[in-house]
């Protein structure tokens, strides 16, 4: 089973991974002479759209490279999943901060995230994902294959109005948007974002997903999109990031109404300062 | 892969009449039936333990499957796994349950009338080898299935329960087995899965349940003068210490979670059920004992519509 998570940057970042699971991924990058990171200025790309935000690296990867993949997933550069495979006797010798973290997920099965200002507690994450051995990369792909999409834990309020007051001056898209779902895709394969909405959305734009669900999700959010880019050229910045976060969680929702036993798991994200991860 | 999951039939899901012949893969359970029970029931006390009362016979009975769940007849786990097409044209209601449950996300229980419930108990026993094989390999991806957690704390009534006594248990169970190697803030956990419904992986049943009945019972003999339905709650609780140290033990754990149906009449009751038992009614609803409110009046004002149990 062929999986990776792809750390999604708009500069190169100080801690640069590639291993067998992780590897680090920089928009617009020039290709990076040790190929450690992945950069998007070859191969099919929209490496020079900003509004997109971290779908620079998704197009990428679902146009370019998802063919290799049974599994491909998302992260922020100071977002991140916390993919924690060891048992805890070794955690707690090998990487203290991270048992700390642990204990911090387990005690609140609610929490939405987990705030980090230590960059230990970077650095430990990064030598852990970095020395895997055989036995915790098979942990992490047999846990990933119980799931078909893992996202990152959600808040409790109604997509549209979260959207209205998060992002008030490209609210207009937000309707824009709905009236393009509705004129390109049937009632019933998008019936919930026109009429229902959910309470509850991602908002990430992190996510692991098995790669038939990837390429249908970027099958359903790149066309509108991209029809709306042409159409608003003025529209404010990072907007289609921002728009497709509340896209995520409706997908999921209209795949769980169409597929029962559909495995989702909702799981924390770690996130750090800026100092934190630098 | 083999799976059995047990329905516990209190009184109050006998009075729905219409019971289903249950498969293979749902067993009805009832411990006043059931002969090989004879370790729970003989002990003092234990007729009022009611779901738990399952899980002690599974551990002693059970040892064939590889996953073991179990369930109230009246608050079964709701899980469906029929393909959409089948379900809109068979099991229209069903199918709006699973509307209702995946826009809401976090719903701990999903109320429902009584009919209803007899057309989700039709649909599993409708379900064809594709519908089993289905819901075996959703199944076979987790560790455990409980019910979804909704505002992230036991309620007052639950917590009333074990003000003065979940110190004196865990001062036991702290002793026995693997509770031994749980670290002590864990005891003191607010979330916990309630209503003692729960499917397991076998292996993870067996290493909770031997050391749980074990405290269960030296609990129960230490302390012979409390509540006896107090070990229904404490179950609940001590449910939730063990899967928070599972996930803390491995942080790769698989847990998912699912609503209960709770059965609730669409109209006000205008009389007591059949069986309805006043003092099991006060004794697990503590806070209606403590406010000083008479059982039969307080059920057909607001306990019908608080799904109160009496058994």
């Amino acid at each position: 089973m062929k999986f990776k998570v792809f750390s999604c940057n708009h500069v190169r970042p100080n801690h640069v991974i590639n291993t067998e699971l992780f590897q680090t991924f920089v928009s617009g990058l020039s290709p990076d002479p040790e190929k450690n990171i992945l950069t998007d200025v070859s191969g099919k790309n929209i490496s020079d759209m900003q509004k997109f935000c971290e779908l620079r690296q998704q197009y990428y990867i679902w146009q370019n490279e998802i063919s290799q993949y049974d599994y491909v997933g998302f992260e922020h550069y100071r977002r991140l999943f916390n993919i924690d495979p060891l048992p805890i006797e070794s955690l707690n010798a090998q990487y203290p901060a991270l048992s700390i973290i642990r204990k911090k997920i387990t005690a609140d099965p609610f929490g939405y995230m987990v705030s980090v200002d230590e960059p230990e507690v970077y650095q430990q994450i990064m030598a852990m994902r970095r020395s895997m051995g055989e036995q915790e990369i098979q942990s992490t792909k047999d846990w990933i294959k119980s799931h078909d999409v893992i996202y990152t834990l959600p808040i409790f309020e109604s997509v549209e109005e979260n959207y209205k007051w998060c992002h008030p001056d490209g609210f207009y898209l937000w309707h824009e948007l709905k009236n393009q779902i509705s004129s390109t895709r049937s009632y019933s394969a998008v019936r919930n974002i026109l009429e229902y909405n959910s309470d509850w959305s991602g908002y990430l734009n992190m996510y692991i997903m098995r790669s038939e669900i990837f390429i249908e999700y970027m099958d359903s959010i790149f066309p509108p999109l991209l029809d709306l880019e042409v159409k608003f050229p003025e529209a404010p910045s990072r907007i289609w990031g921002h728009l497709s976060e509340r896209l995520l969680g409706n997908f999921i929702v209209q795949k769980l109404l169409d597929t029962p036993t559909l495995r989702c798991k909702a799981v924390p994200n770690l996130t750090f300062s800026r100092n934190a991860c630098e | 892969m083999k799976l059995i999951i047990y329905s516990y039939l209190s009184k109050r899901r006998s009075i729905l009449e219409n019971l289903p012949t249950y498969n293979d893969l749902f067993s009805l359970f009832h411990p006043n039936q059931e002969n090989r029970d004879n370790n729970v029931n003989s002990r003092e006390g234990s007729k009022n333990w009611g779901e738990v009362s399952c899980q002690y016979h599974a551990l002693q009975n059970s040892r064939q499957y590889d996953y073991i769940g179990f369930e109230n007849a009246v608050r079964p786990i709701f899980i469906d796994f029929m393909l959409p097409e089948r379900l809109l044209t068979e099991f229209n209601n069903i199918h709006g349950l699973r509307e209702k449950f995946v826009r809401t996300w976090k719903v701990s229980h999903l109320s429902i009338p009584p009919r209803i419930l007899k057309e989700y108990e039709a649909m599993r026993m409708a379900c064809d080898p594709a519908d089993a094989a289905r819901f075996m390999r959703w199944l076979e991806r987790t560790d455990v299935v409980v019910p979804q957690f909704e505002n992230g704390s036991a309620d007052r009534f639950r917590l009333m329960h074990l003000d003065n006594t979940w110190d004196l248990f865990s001062g036991i169970v702290r002793k026995i087995g693997i509770f031994q190697k749980i670290p002590e803030e864990y005891f003191a956990s607010g979330f916990w899965p309630w209503y003692n419904s729960y499917i397991m992986r076998a292996d993870l049943f067996e290493r909770y349940a031997d050391s749980a009945f074990t405290a269960f019972f030296e609990f129960s003999e230490t302390f012979p003068n409390l509540n006896p339905y107090l070990i229904r709650f404490i179950s609940e609780k001590l449910l939730g210490v063990y899967l928070s140290y599972c996930a803390y033990e491995n942080a790769l754990f698989r847990q998912a979670s699912v609503p209960l149906l709770h059965v609730l009449d669409e109209d006000p009751p205008v009389s007591l059920p059949k069986d309805f038992d006043s003092e099991a009614y006060l004794g697990i609803n503590v806070d209606v004992a403590i406010a000083g409110a008479q059982a039969d009046g307080h059920y057909l004002g607001i306990g019908w519509r608080e799904d109160r149990n009496w058994d």
